[in-house]
């Protein structure tokens, strides 16, 4: 009787196990499906950058200082590939430049009435609001999986069962916390 | 216009906002989450208890018709005589002692199973038409359409929906336009893979970007968190008793007769995929749903037809006497059993889609200011108030599900309330104050907002008093049906043919 009740706790644990490691794997595929998207939503935005210099390049011929940066700093985030702390600093360089793009843009109303950068304008500013909202995700996911690997007591068994803590998507470099300086 | 005098939904007492606990909006959702849980185990058991009446009203007619099936088949095999061993009372009846209460008991566990058996398939069969109908087909009827490229705002939407798709993780779900100027936006399908966003040309026009992405956001986590479900379950759930209606009423109504061939005609011809099978599949599940209200039942006329007319009359006269104890337990527990948890689950989800919302954009602002927008009254679109529950807010109560189904509680919660909780996430969108109380009126409905658990003490007596009502109400329909089941049914109809039967069987074997 004793040996039944003993076996049947010992499945009931295994069961259990079994639930927690699926649930922390479900968990762990997200995270990395999320940072990921990010990827996706900033290589977006390196394609989107050409189309937008050479519309603009005609109406802003006394801008070629701006219009350089921005072309500068998409070379070096598309050349940074993997390297994760060249690449953050690359992409940061990015939106400052697109930012500056945008509001030395505002002088020219020639620019405003055409309605392909309207469109390339809104796809842009799109395509920033989309990589922000990726690396949202991607920080929701990490603090779901870390709360799962973190309570009790699937915290027993978690890093046995190797599953590391995620870190979370923040600015590494200080100087990007700061509001970006408008140059005109 | 003040926005007083031009928001019509202000409670007329409701509280002026103080000061408001502020809490995360995950703490929020996981709170509505809970609700919602706890709510819906409710609506089940009401559910159940619902539906025990109305089984044991449908159980004589199943096992007469089994007794006659298995006469049919004792022509060709030997089948037990049911019948015969009842009389003898051979049969296997459960017994729970001597009491009247032990009868009922026999009487309700012998009948009910056919019955239940018999809603459960009719329910399944709904659900699977509703199925490929999909919640809301009605504003694709009303012609919804797809974006066009060139519009700036348009092709604006359908970004703001790729953002809250990649904010919540989940792909895109398809964006549809309305071309009215009521300002809204709802949700149709059945689930998060073939569900879509319809959103009004007005609701562009009226609010700004941020405001729109707070609505998307709102339809967005409500798709995930599975509402569409929830709303198929619920409008199936009414459906399954439409559809028992209709066929208890075909033998002597023509609106029953005529609503059951369209019901049939639709389950069982092959659909496309157009606007006009749209609108069709809609239409039927409209009918189903609420109208076979009884508000336009006629009956038979069946003085002219003499002696023929007679016997009509009373083979018809169990189904009526079903019809009526069905339809009368069917709105009056339906009513004040089911439909107070059903509101309530609707009102914790649509406030969990508010947090998720929240959740989703980072911005509880957006959101408030668009719900305060869609207080107005032209955020009723034309013709959709039978869908009302699955747009993001609606004012109004007129035509909703509200209206003709849910009869104590509503489906959509007020304005109020929902940016009340908002604030509480953090918006600094305060409701309209409420209008000042007409003379003498306001303070004491203010003082009585104090004495709500004094009030419930005091009415609890007489909140078992009316239990007892709708128990001894439905004993006393379902009582009166399995009479006259006994009597015409059983006694005119099925026992003769019976004993006919029986004995052609052994005279010709």
């Amino acid at each position: 009787m004793a040996l039944w009740i003993l076996i049947a706790a010992v499945v009931l644990v295994l069961l259990w196990m079994i639930a927690v490691y699926n649930g922390l794997v479900g968990k762990r595929n997200q995270v990395r499906n999320a940072w990921s998207q990010i990827d996706v939503q900033l290589k977006r935005r390196h394609d989107l950058i050409p189309n937008l210099v050479s519309t603009v390049k005609g109406y802003m011929q006394h801008e070629r200082q701006v219009l350089e940066q921005v072309t500068e700093a998409r070379q070096r985030a598309v050349a940074a590939g993997g390297n994760v702390v060249a690449r953050a600093a690359a992409e940061g360089e990015l939106t400052r430049a697109v930012g500056s793009l945008f509001a030395v843009a505002e002088a020219y109303p020639q620019l405003r009435a055409d309605r392909n950068v309207l469109a390339l304008q809104e796809e842009l500013s799109s395509t920033e609001n989309k990589i922000a909202f990726a690396r949202q995700f991607y920080n929701d996911s990490v603090m779901e999986m870390n709360t799962a690997r973190e309570s009790f007591p699937a915290n027993l068994i978690a890093g046995p069962l190797g599953f590391q803590p995620a870190t979370s998507f923040e600015i590494a470099d200080p100087a990007e916390r700061a509001v970006p300086q408008v140059q005109l | 216009m003040s926005i007083v005098e031009s928001n019509p939904s202000a409670g007329t007492y409701a509280r002026v906002p103080g000061p408001i606990d502020r809490e995360s909006f995950f703490a929020a959702q996981a709170r509505n989450r809970r609700t919602s849980w706890r709510l819906t185990a409710l609506c089940v058991l009401a559910v159940l208890i619902l539906g025990i009446p109305l089984s044991t009203i449908l159980g004589p007619l199943f096992y007469g018709l089994a007794v006659l099936a298995m006469d049919v088949v004792n022509l060709f095999t030997p089948t037990p005589d049911l019948v015969h061993r009842f009389f003898e009372g051979s049969l296997p009846l459960p017994s729970f002692g001597d009491s009247a209460f032990a009868g009922y008991a026999v009487i309700v566990l012998v009948l009910a199973p056919p019955g239940a058996l018999f809603l459960l398939l009719v329910w399944l069969g709904t659900r699977g038409l509703l199925l490929r109908a999909g919640a809301g087909g009605i504003l694709l009827s009303l012609g919804a359409r797809e974006p066009k490229r060139g519009d700036l705002e348009e092709t604006q939407l359908v970004n703001l929906v790729a953002e809250m798709g990649i904010a919540a993780g989940v792909p895109p779900p398809r964006v549809l336009l309305l071309d009215t100027r009521a300002v809204n936006a709802a949700v149709v399908g059945s689930s998060l893979e073939d569900g879509a966003v319809v959103v009004s040309r007005g609701l562009l026009d009226a609010l700004d970007r941020d405001e729109t992405q707070g609505v998307i956001g709102h339809l967005i986590g409500s798709m995930g968190n599975g509402d569409l479900r929830i709303a198929m379950t619920m409008l199936s759930l009414y459906q399954t008793l439409g559809v028992i209606v209709a066929a208890l009423s075909s033998p002597f109504s023509p609106s029953g007769r005529t609503a059951f061939q369209r019901l049939a005609r639709f389950a069982l011809q092959k659909r496309g995929a157009g606007p006009a099978d749209a609108a069709e599949s809609e239409a039927v599940t409209q009918l189903l749903a609420t109208g076979l209200d009884g508000e336009d039942f006629e009956v038979d006329d069946l003085e002219k037809e003499g002696w023929k007319g007679s016997i009509k009359g009373i083979a018809a006269l169990p189904f009526l006497a079903a019809y009526f104890s069905f339809w009368i337990n069917q709105k009056v527990l339906g009513s004040f059993l089911v439909s107070p948890p059903l509101a309530l689950v609707w009102r914790s989800r649509r406030y969990l889609a508010d947090a998720t919302a929240v959740q989703l954009t980072r911005n509880p602002d957006g959101l408030a200011r668009a719900l305060l927008r869609l207080s107005r009254p032209d955020a009723e679109v034309p013709k959709a108030a039978w869908a009302s529950h699955l747009f993001v807010a609606w004012p109004g109560k007129k035509g909703t599900l509200d209206d003709k189904l849910v009869m104590f509680g509503k489906l959509q919660p007020g304005i109020d309330r929902r940016l009340r909780r908002l604030k509480a996430l953090g918006s600094t969108v305060s409701p309209p104050p409420p209008p000042p109380p007409r003379r003498g009126k306001g303070r004491k409905a203010q003082e009585f907002q104090g004495m709500k658990p004094l009030a419930w003490v005091l009415a609890s007596p007489l909140i078992l008093c009316f239990a007892g009502v709708l128990i001894g109400n439905a004993l006393a329909t379902v009582g009166v049906s399995l009479a006259i089941d006994g009597l015409f049914f059983f006694g005119l109809f099925v026992i003769p043919l019976h004993f006919l039967l029986r004995y052609l069987a052994q005279s010709v074997l």
